[in-house]
């Protein structure tokens, strides 16, 4: 019996993202957004590798050369071409905005479960702290944060999970409190399960799905976090291929008239934050059933 | 006198608030690794430079002591000196914060325009032409990093077309600024009737305020179409409806309503107007708390950096105070 239920579920689960598939897909609009995400998580892997010049490698005499048939994008400053590093810097942006939201995920959830399902003063005053570090300026928090940890890739990971996690936790103990009271926890309860049972097995799955649509959203906003970071000067150094130090390089470029160094980088910044954001989008909308028609 | 009494209580609930946020920012500067005062004094320090600098900072003493120390220092106006400048952080923000506060608030003004104008004017038919335009913009505004639009707007109006000033600071270099009342150029000039200065500043500002103003616009009417279309759907909005009412009426209530949250969100998107001016001010030498702290950042001044953080909190949370009170003078649901 059990096992039937247990495969029942499967089943149920795998038709649920297939389904999601095919709602994405009949809509222009979120078919655009698949094909970005996934172009980006192939790039992650394959992009240094499909990249026609090393990212890091200088052509001396070749600087600052507009796009052209052996540099589509053009070079840089120092001579770099600006098409492989774009390729390349999908590594680094994506993977810095799926590992640190993945990790404020992490944090964040079984934080609210713990403070939603047990009220007492240290809880309360949890919940009061992460109100505060939300009303700072996400921005101010992260670069504050990597200035003080000092700039690299770990450091950028864990800015981000710090200035996100608050969001999941509220929104999972927002969660927390409404089941609580609820009577198949009560009757669980009586049942003779612990409250680890209950949190785990019981409030657990009700909040997951709309967390995941935010966390979907929210890793656009990553990426660009961690590119302003970047183009300040505080995060990843020269001459690693990441988005915003490639922007920033070419800011002096720009009033000579060479656009090419920032522009490109830009675009990819900019398309890959849009098809995460049509991912959440349609992740939130499928999620409604008020909304969802098919 | 129920609205003074609603002000004296959100004013206490500030106070808490305002220790809170000092602990916050004392700790985090406590998150370098190993001494700030190692830091400070160099790779090349002995240990005994190093222990001087310690006891002048009070990091020998406990740490209570030192959040004690602190927090005095801080109502008797001092934050510490910011080694790179070697001015007190103090004057170095008050001198600074002006700048940040006319480009933001500007940014601002634009943002709430074109966000809450679009906004309301697609929400009523969710599925013209009109609104789908206004849907993607507000997806391709959000998804573009505003230092890059900075940019292809310097390159496009400066570089190409050359009808916008240099993005060299706040003023042309060849005017000199207005007599300082509030900081605020456009303001200043104003003031004391300096129409030459007014007309630079002014054209100073275009660029990084339509960076921002667009940028911003974006998250402003996603939210004001949401929050509307929510009200356009209310049961009250179809009783009203069932009744005759005429639609220019009907359309009055359900802005009322719909605009109160979008108020809140509005005061949110200030706040965070300050942590994006910091990219903004880098790229226009604008000269003001922004562009302050990336230097800070960059030069590991942690005295200004721990400034900084703590003005860009306290602006934050005045404006949530500020917000709350518009909130409860507005929506009368709040008063009950």
């Amino acid at each position: 019996m059990a096992d039937k239920i247990a495969a029942g579920t499967t089943r149920k689960k795998k038709n649920e993202l297939l389904s999601f598939l095919r709602y994405m897909l009949r809509r222009p609009g979120y078919t655009v957004g698949l094909i970005i995400v996934a172009t980006s998580i192939f790039l992650i892997f394959f992009g240094t590798a499909l990249a026609p010049y090393p990212p890091e490698m200088s052509f001396s005499g070749l600087e600052r050369q507009p796009p052209n048939a052996a540099h589509i994008f053009g070079t840089d400053s120092v001579g770099m071409d600006v098409f492989s590093r774009v390729l390349a810097g999908t590594k680094i942006d994506v993977t810095i905005a799926l590992v640190g939201t993945f990790l404020s995920v992490v944090i964040g959830i079984p934080l609210g479960l713990v403070i939603g399902y047990y009220k007492n003063f240290i809880s309360e005053l949890i919940a009061r702290a992460l109100d505060l570090i939300q009303s700072i300026p996400v921005f101010v928090l992260a670069m504050v944060l990597v200035a003080v940890r000092g700039g690299g890739i770990i450091n950028i990971i864990m800015a981000i999970a710090f200035v996100n996690a608050p969001i999941y936790a509220r929104m999972m103990r927002g969660q927390t409190l409404e089941q609580k009271g609820k009577s198949y926890v009560e009757a669980s309860r009586c049942a003779g399960n612990s409250d680890a049972v209950i949190i785990f097995k019981h409030i657990l799955p009700n909040g997951l799905t709309p967390i995941f649509a935010q966390a979907t959203v929210n890793l656009g906003m990553a990426i660009m976090l961690s590119a302003g970071i970047s183009f300040i000067g505080a995060g990843v150094k020269s001459p690693t291929a990441e988005w915003g130090l490639m922007v920033s390089m070419g800011t002096n470029e720009i009033i000579l008239g060479q656009w090419w160094t920032s522009f490109f980088p830009g675009v990819a910044i900019a398309i890959t934050v849009l098809g995460y954001s049509l991912l959440g989008d349609a992740l939130q909308h499928y999620l409604d059933p008020l909304e969802r028609k098919d | 006198m129920n609205l003074l009494k609603f002000i004296a209580k959100r004013v206490l609930i500030f106070i808490p608030q305002l220790f809170a946020v000092l602990l916050v920012t004392f700790l985090l500067i406590r998150l370098i690794p190993g001494s700030p005062a190692e830091a400070m004094a160099g790779s090349f320090a002995t240990d005994e430079v190093v222990a001087a600098i310690e006891e002048k900072m009070g990091l020998d003493k406990s740490l209570t002591t030192q959040f004690v120390m602190y927090v005095e220092d801080l109502f008797h106006g001092d934050m510490g000196t910011s080694w790179y400048t070697s001015n007190p952080v103090t004057k170095d923000i008050a001198q600074r914060f002006p700048a940040t506060l006319e480009l933001i608030t500007y940014s601002l003004l634009l943002a709430v325009i074109i966000g809450v104008f679009f906004g309301l004017a697609t929400s009523f038919r969710p599925n013209s032409i009109g609104a789908r335009l206004g849907k993607g913009y507000s997806l391709l505004a959000g998804a573009m990093p505003e230092f890059w639009i900075a940019l292809l707007l310097i390159f496009a109006f400066y570089v190409t077309w050359d009808i916008a000033p240099a993005p060299l600071g706040r003023i042309s270099l060849s005017i000199s600024p207005p007599k300082t009342i509030t900081g605020m150029y456009t303001i200043d000039a104003l003031l004391t009737g300096n129409m030459r200065a007014f007309k630079s500043a002014a054209s100073q500002l275009v660029l990084p305020v339509v960076t921002l103003g667009l940028c911003y616009s974006g998250p402003i009417m996603k939210m004001t179409r949401t929050i509307m279309s929510d009200v356009v759907n209310a049961n009250y909005v179809w009783y009203a409806r069932a009744c005759g009412l005429p639609t220019k009426k009907v359309n009055r209530y359900v802005i009322r309503n719909g605009l109160t949250p979008v108020v809140t969100f509005i005061g949110v998107q200030y706040g965070y107007l300050f942590g994006a001016a910091t990219l903004i001010e880098q790229i226009f030498g604008w000269g003001g708390i922004g562009q302050y702290a990336v230097s800070a950042v960059t030069n590991k001044d942690y005295a200004a950096i721990q400034g900084f953080m703590l003005v860009a909190a306290l602006f934050c949370m005045i404006i949530y105070l500020v917000v709350d009170i518009i909130y409860y003078i507005i929506d009368p649901r709040s008063r009950a």
